[in-house]
Formats: structure tokens, sequence, C-alpha cells
């Protein structure tokens, strides 16, 4: 059975947005990022006693953000992340925990956005390494959501597989984000047809849809870059990539609405939420209907692993330094570009060369907001 | 042994409720108090209370609906806000 769910935090406007759905006992599951309340000093009983209610009915999905998958170089952070998530493991019924793909350019290890490493030999060991050390603290089972973000369309293209190859080693799972492919549809002028075959389906466990936005281009200044800011209504797009999707996806648990609180701060926000939310749990509810399989995979490695110094690349980590430094204080995409091609990354596995424009000043774009 | 068949129909009616049915029934009393803590957490409702610091002992008046957000006897039920009126 596949649960209509929401990614529910400690923020007023999302709870407000769900209140509604919650009072007419629409909403089957919760996302929650658990690592997101490191501000917060007293987290309100009614939020823990929320979280308490989906997990006691195994309804509740851990999805982290800040733990930086691919740094080259294993940090303190890490170490203090882990040990959170084992703690909040203890006092919570997890289904499942999952974390983005990529490693985080922020300024400090709570903000930044994911952006892509190159797919090679050492950097599928890292994630190998730091999946199965999730795994341990967790016990649960552990999955890798696709990203948004890509420097080329060939990176677009290997993403899916490069996905699998990190997981399966921990039976593990995908996070399918549609908006994720959306936004790779439109950059790249990919077909679905053509991508979705890519990814390897019977591993995707989970589903994610959300809205995004539309930004101006200097580099191709006729057209617009699909970003996925996660604050905005759902495009009608992204409700017909799921109807297409759904029933390729036989391991299918949760399909999760995403939306930031920056972008419900409205009434009709939230409404539109609403909204959202029913069209999503219209389509899950006559996939439901037809779905005749049970779910075959439980995503469990069913052994703990032994797992000793983490594994690390200093050639990586000096050169995701260098990457972050160059998109930091680029001034625009041309500066950025000239400075790659005079760093350590060019002629690398970064493959700098081939990188479109576009998406260099989406980087950079990602990289100052965050610095 | 009784009491071990009744563990075991607990487990078989929680598995059912869970696996078979897809509803998520969340206690009146805790929306309530959902619907409160949001309604009070800085932001600016419809009933006219705005507490730009909930930790503070001050307390704001909301005009509509006759209490303050101090006060348990907020009229959540009819309050346009926490989603009921």
């Amino acid at each position: 059975m596949i649960h209509s769910s929401v990614a529910c935090n400690l923020d007023g406007n999302i709870l407000k947005a769900v209140l509604p759905l919650l009072y007419q006992e629409k909403v089957q599951a919760i996302e929650w990022s658990f690592d997101a309340l490191f501000k917060v000093k007293n987290i309100p009983e009614w939020f823990v006693d929320l979280l308490q209610e989906f997990s006691k009915a195994d309804r509740l999905i851990g999805h982290g953000i800040f733990f930086s998958m691919f740094s080259g170089r294993w940090t303190t952070e890490q170490d203090k992340w882990l040990a959170h998530l084992k703690k909040v493991s203890k006092n919570f019924n997890f289904q499942h925990i999952t974390e983005h793909f990529g490693f985080m350019t922020g300024a400090d290890f709570h903000k930044g956005a994911p952006i892509g490493i190159p797919y090679t030999e050492a950097t599928l060991a890292i994630g190998i390494d730091r999946l199965k050390r999730i795994y341990n603290t967790c016990e649960c089972p552990v999955g890798l959501e696709n990203l948004a973000f890509a420097y080329s369309l060939d990176e677009v293209k290997k993403h899916g597989q490069f996905l699998e190859r990190l997981v399966s080693p921990i039976n593990g799972f995908i996070i399918l984000d549609l908006h994720n492919l959306y936004c790779q549809l439109h950059n790249f002028d990919i077909s679905l047809e053509e991508i979705i075959k890519l990814y390897p389906l019977d591993r995707v466990r989970e589903i994610h849809i959300s809205g995004g936005s539309w930004e101006d281009s200097t580099s191709e200044p006729d057209r617009k870059v699909r970003r996925d800011t996660h604050d905005d209504a759902v495009p009608k797009e992204v409700f017909n990539m799921l109807q297409m999707t759904i029933s390729y996806c036989p391991n299918l648990k949760y399909v999760v609405l995403e939306q930031l609180g920056a972008g419900l701060s409205t009434q009709q926000n939230r409404d539109q939420y609403v909204k959202d939310f029913l069209e999503l749990d219209s389509i899950i509810s006559q996939a439901n209907e037809e779905k005749k399989n049970t779910i075959l995979n439980d995503f469990l490695p069913h052994q703990n692993f032994n797992v000793s110094d983490p594994l690390q690349s200093e050639e990586l980590f000096n050169q995701q330094l260098e990457l972050s430094h160059i998109l930091e204080s680029a001034t625009d995409y041309k500066n950025a570009d000239k400075m790659l091609r005079n760093s350590s990354l060019k002629s690398s596995s970064w493959k700098v060369e081939e990188w479109k424009p576009a998406m260099l000043e989406t980087a950079i774009a990602i990289a100052q907001k965050w610095a | 042994m009784t009491a071990l068949i009744a563990e075991w129909d607990k487990l078989i009616i929680k598995y059912l409720i869970t696996t078979k049915t897809r509803t998520m029934k969340i206690s009146k009393n805790l929306l309530k108090q959902i619907a409160l803590g949001v309604c009070f957490a800085g932001a600016v409702v419809s009933c006219g209370i705005r507490d730009e610091d909930p930790l503070s002992d001050e307390k704001e008046i909301c005009d509509k609906a006759g209490s303050d957000n101090g006060d348990t006897k907020h009229d959540w039920e009819n309050c346009e806000a926490c989603g009921k009126g």
C-alpha cells in the first residue's frame, strides 16, 4: 500500500498548511527532517506528540539534510550527526532514513544545498561507506534522493545508475524526486521517457513531489532555468509524471508532498498546498486500487557492516574546497569558468570543461546564497 | 497463555489497522494543541493576535475571540486561523 505523505517540520507555516489535512485524516505518513532542529532549544511537546502518533503507527520516515554524504574528508560534525540519529532513532520508530546526494557548500555545517560530485570509484566507495554507517546507526532501511542539480547531460544520464551502485551493497533504496527530474527535463532538453528508463525503478521506495521556480539565465537569455526551490505549488507536469511513473515502481511505499514554510506564508498558498495534497492523494488512491503485488523488497541488508575508520579522499576534499571557493567568489559564470580552468579541477574527473554555462550559473547562485 | 493470546490479538489488530487501512486518526486534543501552538508561534492570525515572542509573559488580547494567548480558553472552535472557523 502506498501512503500519501507530507514533509512536516517544526515550521508554523507548514503546520498551518498541514493542519486541515490532519483534521480530515488525510495524511497517512509524515516525513520529518530530524537534523533540522539544531537551533530550537525547546521543542514543543505537541510537536513531539504528533511525531510519536505517526511513529507508533509505523508511519514516520526520517529525511536528513545536513550529513553531506560525499564530503571528501570525514568531520566531527558527521560524527555528531550520527550520534544525533542514534538518539532520535531510540525515541522514534522510523520506517526508514534517507539523505541527499551530493556535498554541501554552505558556510557551516547547518547551511547549504547539495551540489554534484564526479562519478568515480573513489566517490562510490565514500558514498557506500557513509551509507553503511547510517544503517549501522539507525538499523532501518536507508535511501538516497536523486539530485536536481547537474552540470551536464552526461551526468544527468548516469545519475540513476550511480545511485543504484551506491545503494545496492546495503540493499538500500532511492527517493525519486519527480520535481528534481522535472528540472532536468527542462534544463537539459531530455524527455521523461528517455530519462526514467535510466533509473532503477524497482529500488524506488519513496517519491517526492514539490514546486520550484524559474530563474533567468545570463548565458542563455532566451530561456529560463528551472530551480528546485520547494517554494511554490506543484506543477501540473509533475502530477502527470507521478501518474506515468507510479505503476513502474513495485516497491513504492510513500509519496511525499514537500514545500518550504517560506512558500506557505499566505492563506492562498496554504489553500493551494491542500489542493496539491488532495490531488496527490487521489492519484495514490487509484494506484492502490490497481496495485496487485505486495512490496517485494524490505530494503534491509539483514546484516551489520564492519566499518573501521571512515574512508576519506584528500584529493576530493581539496577539490571540493577549491570548487566551493570559486563558486562563492565568482562574479559571474565566465569568471567562474576561467577560475575553474586554472584550478586543480581542470582536466580532472570533474570534467569542468563540459559543464553547461547555465548550470554553472545555478551552482554559483546556490553557493552564494549559503556562503 | 491467555495473556499471550491477548497480546498477539493486539498485534494483529495494530497490523491490520496500519497496513490494511490508510487512515491516520489524530486525537482532537492533539490537533487543538497543534493549532494553539501554531497560532501563537509568531504569526499574525485572523483573530488579531500577534505574538512576536511566545516565550514572554506578555499577553496579547484577541478582540474577536475574546481571549488572550495565555488563556487556555482560547476560542479555538471559532478561530479561522486554527482551521475550524
